[in-house]
C-alpha cells in the first residue's frame, strides 16, 4: 500500500486532541451520590491532579474514526493485478441526443451503463472512452464504482459526429494490455460481423430505435467565387423518413423573425430552400427548422452571416504593365470580382500587387517576378492537400517565367519548381492574422498555362476566405487579437480562456451556436454549425464500428492497477461514527431513565462545583 | 436507482438517524443542539466527501516534458548518437524545475526514464535508455507513441512532448490522433533527425492520375531526391496483379528529378500498380502501390441463342463505340456481382424460359441494387409457349406479353409440295397431283411462299420456293412434263425441302408429301431428320398415293413424328380436297392479321426528337405496358395500340423492352435504316448504368490539421462511401465490414466536404453516388443514382518497411507541431515558460475530512463528562 498524499496523516494529530478532550472530561467527571455526609472528610481534602485518562469504548471508536479519516486524507492506494479489464465505449455523438418516448438515447445508455457498473465484478477495471470527442473519460482504468459512476454521469452528448472504431483505437492504445471485453453503448445498429479468431468479446448495449427526423444539412449565403450573386440564404433540408414531411424554415435575428419558407419534402428527399432577407438584415442570422416527425433538436438550427454585396472588390496595385494586363484580363472573366486601383475603395477583399509594401489589414497576393522573365519549362510539385492546390495534379509540367533567385521563402510552400535538381518554392502561403500569398512567377506574358491560372484563382479564393461558418469539431483561427489571453463566451454562456499567438486565436468549437471572442475592446463573433447527415439519419443509421484489428491490441503484460481506498475508508468511518453515536445516545437514554439526584431535605449544603466532583480515580 | 442516488438516500437516512437518536441526549437544550449539530456536520461532511465532485484547482506547476525518441529500425546508430547528444544539450538548458521523462518507441512505446526534475541527463544516459528499451523496432508507430506519452503526462494540461523522429511512420496514423492531442492541451515540438547513413536517395512521391480512359496510357511519375553528387543507376519496374508489365533502367541524378513512365490501361475498373525502385549502389529497394480507375465506353453483355451469328443490334452498338460481349443463356451468371463488369445486359431473341430462377434473381438484384441496365429485344423460342407461360424474368419486364399471339404479316407461310415421281405415279395420279398443286397455290396469299419438288431417289426442283403470286400457268406446264422414273427414296427429298424451308425464315413451314411410302428407311437418319424438323418447326403431312401397296405405317410415322397429318386417299379425285384441307389446317395454326406495321411515337414521349418517321415492321409481339412503365413507340393493329418500346425504372436500374425483333425476320427495313445505330445506341445508353465521371473533382485537403474530403461537381444529393484498399473488390459488391459512409455537407453550390478525421491512413476507394444533373434522364418512377469511383490516399505516404538513412519527412513533423500549437525544430522553446497553469482535480474529501474531524472533536468536547455516564 502506498499513500498519494502522505501529508494527510497530519490528521492523526486530531488523536492528540481527542486524548486531551477525554482527559479533560475525565478530570471533570461527576458522580452522583445520595449524601455528601459520609464523604464530608473527602470534600475537605484538596483535589488531586488527575494523571490518567479514563477511556471507554466510545473513545476507541472515536479514535478509530479519526485514524481512519486521517488515513483517507492520505489517499492510500493498493496495487494489485486486476481480475479483468473492460474497455467501455460510450457513444456521445449528436444522434444520442434524439428523444423518443421520453428519455434520450444517451440517458438510456447512461442508465444501462450505471446498472452494469454496479453489477460488475469488484475487481474488474473499466476504462471509459467517449466517441465525440474521442477521449478517455477516466484517465486510467479503475474499478472504483463511485469514480465510474461519476464519470458516466459527467459524460454528455456533444454536438459532434462520433466514430466507435476510432474511440476503440484510442482506448486500446491507452490500455497496457488487451482488455477482456469491450462494452459499447450506442444507438448505432449492431453490425453483423464474422467471428474472428482472437477477437475480444464485444458486448453491445443498443439504445437506438428507428425514428423519423428532419434536419438542416447545409446553409450557405454566398455563391461561387466568380459568379455575382444576390444576397440570399439557402438552407438545405432533408427528410429522413418514409413519409411526406411538412417543414418550415425560419430566419430570425435577435428573436425577431425575418422570413419563413414552407415546404413539403418527399420521403428521403433533400431540398434547398431560398430565404429572401431584407436589406437591413446585418450580422448573424439564425436559421431554424420546424417539422413534424423531428426527433433530433441539434440539427434544427444553424447560423449564417449573409453577404449583401453582389461582388467582391479586388484592389490591383501592380506596377508592371504586363502583369497588370494579364491579371486584369483574368479577373474580368469573373463577374463577381470587381477590380479597382483605388486604394481608398472600401472593403477590398484582396490586394494583388507586385510591390514590396504591405497593407496590414488586407489579404494580399504578392507577385514576385524574376528579373528576366524567360519562360522555363519545368515540373512543378503541388501540395494538393492545401486549398490553393485544388484541381491540380501533384506533378504538373508548366512553362512559365519562374523566379529562381536564391533567398529564403518563409511560409507554407504550396508549389515548387524543380529546376536543375533544385526544388524551389514558387508559391508560398502565409496563414497568419492576415493571409498572404507570394507567387514567384511573372504574369507579364499572356499565360496559357492552366496550372498557373488555377493557382492564381485558387490563391484569390483562399485569400477571400471561407464563406461558410465552421462546423463543430473543425478548428478555426480568429485573427485580430494581440498576443495574450482572450475570453471566449460559448453558446452555453460559459466563459473560457484562450491564448492568442501571432495575432490569432486557434479554437475548436465543440458546441453549435454563437461564440464571442473578446480581448479588451476587441471582439469577434463567430458561429459554428452542426451539419452531419449521418448523425441526423435516425431512420437508417450507419455503423461506425469496425472489428478491432488484433494487431492493434496492446501486448504488454497487464500492469498492477492502483486501487484507491479513500472512499471506502470514508464510508467505513462514517459507519464507525454512526455506531459511536448510537452507543453514546443509548447510554444517554439509559442515563435518563435513572432516579434524579437526591436532595437532602432541610440540609443546606453548599455545593462547590469542584467539591462535587469525586477526585479519586474510579476504576471499573 | 444508480449509485449516486443510493448515496443520497443513505445520507438522508444517516442524518435522520443521528437526529432521531439525538433526542435521547440528557444535556441542556443548547448543548444538545450543539452536540447534535456537530455530529450531523461531521456525518454530512463525510457524505459530501464521498459524493461531491472533485474540485478543479488551477495552479502554476512546473512543466512536464517527455522526450519521445524514435527507436525504430530506420534510426541508425549514428542517428541515435545524434539524438542522445541533442537531448543532452537540451538538458543543459532545461530549467531544473521542469520535470522530464524519456520514452522510446518503435511499434510500441516504453518509458525509459520516469518523470523527474533535477539533474540533467548526459548523452550516455540517454543512449543507454534508448538501447535498453525493449521495443519492437520493426515499425514506426507515432500514433501509439504519442498516446503513451500522453498517458505519462497525465490529465494535466500544458504537457509538452519533444519528438525526435524521422517522421517516416510505417504503422498507425498520427494525423488521426492530432485532434485528440490538441483537445488534451498537449503541445508537440518535433525535431527532425537528420540522415547520416549511406542512403542518399529518397523517393518522395508516386503520382498517377485518378482516372484514365481504357486504351490510353497511364502516366506514372516518381519524384526523387538524390542528395549525393554522382548519378546513380537504378531499376524501375511496374507490376499489375503480380505480373511485371514494364521495366526500365533509370539514371538518378543528383538533386530533385521526376522520372516518368507509362503503362497501358488495358482493363476497365480499378488498376493497382506496384512500382518498385531499386538502386543497388545504395542498397535501396522500395516498393509502393498506387491505384487508378480505368474507365471506358459502356460495356454490354448481349445474351443470345445464336452466338455465332452476331445480331444486327450488337453490330450497331459496336459501331457506336460500345464494348459488346456475346454470351449464351446458360452463361448468364447467377450472382449479381458477376454482372457488375457490365453497364447493361441485352437479351436478344431470348426465350424467357431459358433463364433460370437464379439467373433472373441475379438480374433483378443487378438492376435494383447496383443500378444496372436491361434491354430485351423480342422473344425467342416457341412464341406461343413463351407468351403464355410465366417465367422468372417476367417481374422485371415493363410489359406483359399477352396471349393474343404475335402480330405478323401473313407473308411468313411456306408450303412445299413433295411429289413422288416414281413409276407408281404415272397416269391419272399425275393429273390429280397437278390439280392438287393448283389448289394449293390458290389457298395461299400472294405473299406466301410455295415450292414444289419432285423426287425419286433424289430431289428435283419443279418450282423453287417463291411467292405464290409468282406461280402461274407455267406451273401446270412443268407438272405436265413430270416424268415417272424408277425407285423412291424420300429421305433426300425431305432433307432438301427442309433446307429450302430453313432459308425462308417463314413462321409456318409445312411439307405435303405425296408418295406411296415405299422407300428405304434408315431409322437413325430419319430420327435425326425428325429432330431437325422439330427444331425448325417443320411439319410434314403425308398423303398416300402411287402404287396399290401404300406403306401406311411409314407415312403415318413421318406425319406423326413431325406434327403433321396422314391422309388416306381413297379416290384420286379427293387429292385436291385433301391438299386444301391440309393447307387450311396449317394456315389456321396461329392468328394472323394482315399488313405491315408502322411504328409511331407515343404522345407522351420525349425521345427520338430528331426522328419524324420510323421504318415499318413486319411483326411484333402483342403486349401491354405495366403500370408505371413509359411507352415511347407504339404500333397500331386491329384498332388497338400496342407498345413497341416500353421502359421503366426498377430500383436503381432501368429496363427497356422492344417487342419486335430488330432482325431480318420482322425488321429488315429497320436494319437498313440509317437511324438504326443511333436509335439503338440511345436506347441502350439510357438503360446503361450511369456514370458521372466527367465533371467530378475529388481532393483531400488539410484544414488546421484536420483532413477533409472535398467534392466538386454538378451533383444532386451526393452520397459518398470509402472502402479500404485491402478489399477493393468489396467496393460495391458486399456490405460492411469495409465500407465507411462519409457525412457530406454542402458548403457551396457545387461543393461538398466530409471530415476524414476518424479514418485511418491508407488508400481508399471512394464511391460517389448522386443524381447527376449532367446527364438529363427522363423522369420515370424514381431517380437513378449514378456512381463514380476515385482512389484517394489519406494520411502520410505509406512506407512498406523501415528504411535506414532516409532524411526526415518534414511535412508530417511540421504538421504534428502545427496541429498541436508546438514548434518545428525548436525544442528548446518547449521549456519556456518554466511553469504552466495546471488544472488538477482535487478530491472533495481534501476539505471535507478536516471539517469532519473538527466537527467530531467539537462533538466530543461538548459532550464533556457525559462520555463516562
Amino acid at each position: 500500500m502506498s499513500l498519494l498524499t502522505p501529508w494527510g496523516l497530519l490528521g492523526l494529530s486530531a488523536l492528540g486532541v481527542l486524548l486531551w478532550l477525554w482527559r479533560l472530561a475525565s478530570a471533570r467527571r461527576e458522580y452522583r451520590i445520595a449524601s455528601l455526609i459520609p464523604f464530608e472528610r473527602l470534600l475537605q481534602r484538596p483535589p488531586r491532579r488527575r494523571a490518567h485518562v479514563i477511556v471507554n469504548a466510545l473513545f476507541w471508536l472515536q479514535a478509530a474514526a479519526i485514524a481512519g479519516l486521517a488515513l483517507a486524507l492520505a489517499q492510500p492506494i493498493i496495487r494489485r493485478r486486476p481480475a479483468s479489464t473492460a474497455l467501455v465505449i460510450v457513444d456521445t455523438s449528436a444522434s444520442m441526443g434524439s428523444r423518443r418516448s421520453g428519455a434520450t438515447a444517451f440517458e438510456r445508455a447512461r442508465r444501462a451503463l450505471l446498472v452494469r457498473a454496479a453489477a460488475k465484478s469488484p475487481t474488474e477495471q473499466w476504462l471509459i472512452v467517449t466517441t465525440a470527442p474521442s477521449a478517455a473519460v477516466t484517465p486510467e482504468p479503475t474499478s472504483d464504482p463511485l469514480v465510474l459512476s461519476k464519470a458516466v454521469q459527467a459524460a454528455h452528448v456533444a454536438d459532434l459526429g462520433g466514430d466507435l472504431a476510432a474511440a476503440a483505437r484510442i482506448g486500446l492504445a491507452m490500455l497496457s494490455a488487451a482488455p477482456d471485453r469491450i462494452l459499447v453503448a450506442t444507438d448505432e445498429p449492431k453490425p453483423e460481423l464474422p467471428a474472428a479468431p482472437r477477437a475480444v468479446r464485444t458486448e453491445w448495449i443498443g439504445v437506438g430505435e428507428r425514428a423519423t427526423n428532419v434536419a438542416l444539412v447545409g446553409v450557405e449565403s454566398r455563391g461561387p467565387l466568380c459568379r455575382a450573386s444576390e444576397a440570399r440564404v439557402v438552407a438545405t433540408v432533408r427528410n429522413f423518413s418514409d413519409e411526406l414531411a411538412q417543414v418550415t424554415v425560419t430566419a430570425q435575428q435577435s428573436g425577431h423573425q425575418l422570413t419563413a419558407v414552407h415546404a413539403e419534402l418527399l420521403p428521403g428527399a433533400q431540398q434547398s430552400l431560398s430565404l429572401a432577407l431584407p436589406e437591413s438584415a446585418q450580422g448573424w442570422i439564425q436559421v431554424t427548422l420546424a417539422g413534424a416527425g423531428d426527433s433530433l433538436a441539434i440539427d434544427d438550427s444553424a447560423w449564417v452571416e449573409p453577404r449583401h454585396l453582389r461582388t467582391l472588390p479586388i484592389l490591383l496595385q501592380v506596377d508592371d504593365p504586363g502583369i497588370q494586363a494579364t491579371v486584369a484580363s483574368w479577373l474580368s472573366a469573373c463577374e463577381a470580382l470587381v477590380v479597382t486601383t483605388n486604394p481608398e475603395s472600401a472593403g477590398a477583399a484582396v490586394r494583388i500587387t507586385d510591390r514590396s509594401d504591405h497593407i496590414a489589414a488586407a489579404a494580399e497576393l504578392q507577385i514576385i517576378p524574376p528579373a528576366h522573365p524567360t519562360p522555363i519549362r519545368a515540373r512543378w510539385l503541388i501540395a494538393t492537400d492545401h486549398p490553393i492546390g485544388a484541381y491540380l495534379a501533384p506533378v504538373e509540367t508548366v512553362t512559365a517565367p519562374v523566379n529562381l533567385s536564391a533567398g529564403e521563402r518563409a511560409g507554407i510552400p504550396v508549389a515548387w519548381v524543380l529546376m536543375n535538381g533544385r526544388k524551389i518554392p514558387m508559391l508560398v502561403a502565409h496563414d497568419t492574422a492576415v493571409r498572404r500569398v507570394e507567387l514567384y512567377v511573372s504574369l507579364a506574358e499572356p499565360a496559357t498555362s492552366t496550372p498557373l491560372i488555377l493557382l492564381f484563382f485558387n490563391s484569390v479564393r483562399w485569400l477571400v476566405g471561407e464563406s461558410q461558418p465552421p462546423t463543430t469539431g473543425t478548428p478555426v483561427v480568429v485573427n485580430g487579437f494581440a498576443d495574450g489571453s482572450v475570453q471566449v463566451k460559448r453558446p452555453d454562456e460559459r466563459i473560457e480562456e484562450a491564448v492568442a499567438a501571432h495575432g490569432a486565436v486557434s479554437y475548436e468549437p465543440d458546441q453549435a451556436g454563437v461564440y464571442e471572442f473578446r480581448q479588451g475592446s476587441t471582439a469577434h463573433v463567430l458561429a459554428a454549425n452542426f451539419f452531419n447527415p449521418l448523425e441526423s439519419n435516425l431512420l437508417a443509421p450507419v455503423s461506425t464500428w469496425r472489428p478491432v484489428d488484433p494487431a492493434m491490441m496492446p501486448s504488454h503484460v497487464r500492469q498492477p492497477a492502483q486501487e484507491p481506498l479513500a472512499h471506502r475508508l470514508i464510508v467505513l468511518m462514517t459507519g464507525v461514527l454512526l455506531m459511536e453515536w448510537a452507543w453514546y445516545t443509548r447510554r444517554e437514554r439509559l442515563r435518563g431513565h435513572r432516579a434524579p439526584p437526591i436532595v437532602q431535605q432541610g440540609l443546606q449544603i453548599p455545593v462547590d462545583t469542584a467539591a462535587a466532583h469525586v477526585t479519586e480515580p474510579v476504576t471499573r | 436507482m444508480n449509485l449516486m442516488s443510493l448515496v443520497w438516500v443513505l445520507a438522508i437516512a444517516a442524518l435522520g438517524f443521528v437526529g432521531w437518536r439525538g433526542r435521547h441526549l440528557t444535556t441542556s437544550r443548547g448543548k444538545r443542539i450543539a452536540i447534535l449539530g456537530c455530529r450531523m456536520a461531521a456525518i454530512g461532511a463525510l457524505i459530501a466527501a464521498t459524493a461531491a465532485a472533485p474540485h478543479q484547482r488551477t495552479a502554476e506547476n512546473a512543466r512536464r516534458i517527455v522526450y519521445l525518441i524514435d527507436g525504430s529500425a530506420s534510426i541508425d546508430p549514428a542517428q541515435q548518437a545524434w539524438i542522445a547528444n541533442r537531448v543532452a544539450s537540451l538538458e543543459l538548458v532545461r530549467p531544473s524545475a521542469v520535470e522530464h521523462a524519456i520514452m522510446v518507441f518503435g511499434r510500441q512505446a516504453e518509458l525509459a526514464a520516469p518523470l523527474r526534475a533535477g539533474r540533467p541527463l548526459d548523452p550516455r544516459a540517454v543512449q543507454h535508455a534508448m538501447i535498453s528499451a525493449s521495443i519492437d523496432p520493426a515499425s514506426t508507430n507515432l500514433e501509439s507513441a504519442l498516446l503513451s506519452a500522453l498517458a505519462q503526462l497525465g490529465s494535466q494540461r500544458g504537457g509538452r512532448i519533444v519528438l525526435f523522429s524521422d517522421g517516416r511512420e510505417t504503422a498507425g496514423n498520427v494525423t488521426e490522433l492530432l485532434p485528440l492531442l490538441r483537445r488534451a492541451g498537449v503541445e508537440i515540438f518535433s525535431v527532425p533527425v537528420p540522415s547520416m547513413g549511406r542512403a542518399t536517395t529518397v523517393w518522395e512521391h508516386l503520382v498517377a492520375p485518378p482516372i484514365v480512359q481504357r486504351g490510353a496510357a497511364i502516366p506514372i511519375e516518381l519524384v526523387i531526391h538524390q542528395a549525393g553528387s554522382k548519378t546513380r543507376a537504378g531499376q524501375l519496374s511496374v507490376a499489375m496483379e503480380g505480373v511485371t508489365i514494364k521495366q526500365q533502367s533509370v539514371a538518378v541524378r543528383p538533386g530533385w528529378q521526376v522520372i516518368a513512365l507509362t503503362v497501358p490501361a488495358v482493363r476497365r475498373g480499378t488498376t493497382a500498380l506496384d512500382v518498385r525502385l531499386s538502386i543497388p549502389e545504395e542498397s535501396l529497394e522500395e516498393a509502393r502501390r498506387i491505384y487508378t480507375e480505368v474507365e471506358g465506353p459502356p460495356r454490354l453483355l448481349v445474351v443470345t441463342d445464336q452466338v455465332a451469328d452476331v445480331p444486327a443490334v450488337a453490330t450497331a452498338l459496336k459501331r457506336r463505340e460500345m464494348d459488346v460481349e456475346l454470351a449464351r443463356p446458360q452463361d448468364v451468371p447467377i450472382t449479381p456481382e458477376a454482372l457488375l463488369d457490365y453497364d447493361a445486359v441485352v437479351l436478344f431473341h431470348l426465350p424467357k424460359s431459358s433463364l433460370s430462377q437464379g439467373q433472373a434473381d441475379a438480374l433483378a438484384r443487378y438492376l435494383e441494387r447496383f443500378g444496372g441496365g436491361l434491354v430485351t429485344v423480342g422473344l425467342g423460342g416457341e412464341l406461343a409457349t413463351e407468351i403464355t407461360t410465366p417465367a422468372p424474368l417476367d417481374p422485371v419486364l415493363p410489359v406483359v406479353f399477352e396471349p393474343k399471339g404475335l402480330q405478323e404479316a401473313k407473308r411468313r407461310v411456306c408450303m412445299v409440295l413433295l411429289i413422288d415421281r416414281s413409276a407408281s405415279m404415272m397416269g391419272p395420279r399425275i393429273a390429280a397431283t397437278k390439280r392438287a398443286a393448283v389448289e394449293l397455290v390458290k389457298q395461299l396469299s400472294p405473299e406466301d411462299l410455295v415450292g414444289i419438288y419432285a423426287f425419286d431417289t433424289q430431289p428435283y426442283v419443279v418450282v423453287e420456293i417463291q411467292p405464290a403470286r409468282q406461280v402461274g400457268q407455267w406451273l401446270i406446264d412443268k407438272l405436265v412434263k413430270l416424268k415417272a422414273t424408277g425407285g423412291t427414296d424420300v429421305l433426300p427429298a425431305l432433307t432438301t425441302a427442309a433446307e429450302r424451308l430453313a432459308m425462308t425464315g417463314a413462321t409456318v413451314n409445312h411439307i405435303i408429301l405425296l408418295s406411296d411410302g415405299n422407300t428405304p428407311v434408315n431409322a437413325g437418319l430419319y430420327r435425326a431428320l425428325f429432330q431437325a424438323f422439330r427444331t425448325r418447326q417443320i411439319s410434314v403431312s403425308t398423303i398416300g398415293i402411287g402404287s396399290a401397296f401404300i406403306n401406311v405405317d411409314y407415312l403415318q410415322w413421318v406425319s406423326r413424328e413431325t406434327g403433321g397429318t396422314y391422309y388416306p386417299l381413297r379416290d384420286l379425285n379427293e387429292l385436291p380436297k385433301l391438299i386444301v384441307r391440309d393447307t387450311q389446317n396449317q394456315l389456321e395454326r396461329l392468328p394472323f392479321s394482315e399488313g405491315q406495321y408502322q411504328p409511331v411515337k407515343s404522345p407522351t414521349t420525349d425521345w427520338f426528337a430528331q426522328t419524324t418517321e420510323f421504318p415499318r415492321l413486319r411483326g411484333f409481339l402483342t403486349a401491354t405496358a405495366k403500370p408505371g412503365a413509359r411507352v415511347d413507340l407504339i404500333v397500331r393493329a386491329t384498332d388497338e395500340e400496342y407498345p413497341l418500346l416500353a421502359r421503366w425504372q426498377l430500383g436503381q436500374g432501368r429496363v427497356v423492352s422492344w417487342t419486335s425483333d430488330s432482325d431480318t425476320r420482322w425488321s429488315p427495313e429497320w436494319i437498313r435504316w440509317n437511324g438504326f445505330d443511333r436509335t439503338w445506341a440511345e436506347i441502350v445508353r439510357w438503360a446503361s448504368r450511369q456514370r458521372l465521371t466527367e465533371e467530378l473533382f475529388v481532393s483531400v485537403e488539410q484544414r488546421s490539421g484536420k483532413p477533409l474530403l472535398v467534392l466538386e461537381g454538378d451533383l444532386a444529393d451526393p452520397q459518398a462511401t470509402i472502402v479500404p484498399a485491402e478489399r477493393p473488390e468489396a467496393s460495391m459488391r458486399t456490405e460492411p465490414p469495409g465500407r465507411m459512409p462519409l457525412s457530406l455537407i454542402q458548403t457551396g453550390p457545387w461543393r461538398w466536404q466530409a471530415s476524414l478525421e476518424q479514418v485511418p491512413s491508407g488508400w481508399y476507394q471512394l464511391l460517389v453516388e448522386a443524381s447527376s444533373a449532367v446527364q438529363p434522364a427522363p423522369a420515370t418512377n424514381g431517380q437513378t443514382r449514378a456512381v463514380a469511383t476515385r482512389w484517394i490516399r489519406i494520411g502520410t505516404p505509406p512506407a512498406d518497411r523501415e528504411l535506414p538513412g532516409q532524411p526526415p519527412y518534414e511535412p508530417l513533423l511540421r504538421q504534428v507541431a502545427q496541429a498541436t500549437s508546438g514548434m518545428y525544430d525548436m525544442p528548446d522553446q518547449a521549456f519556456l515558460p518554466v511553469t504552466t497553469t495546471v488544472t488538477t482535480a482535487v478530491p472533495a474529501f481534501t476539505w471535507w475530512i478536516p471539517f469532519a474531524l473538527l466537527a467530531l472533536l467539537g462533538d466530543v468536547a461538548l459532550r464533556g463528562s457525559s462520555l463516562f455516564q
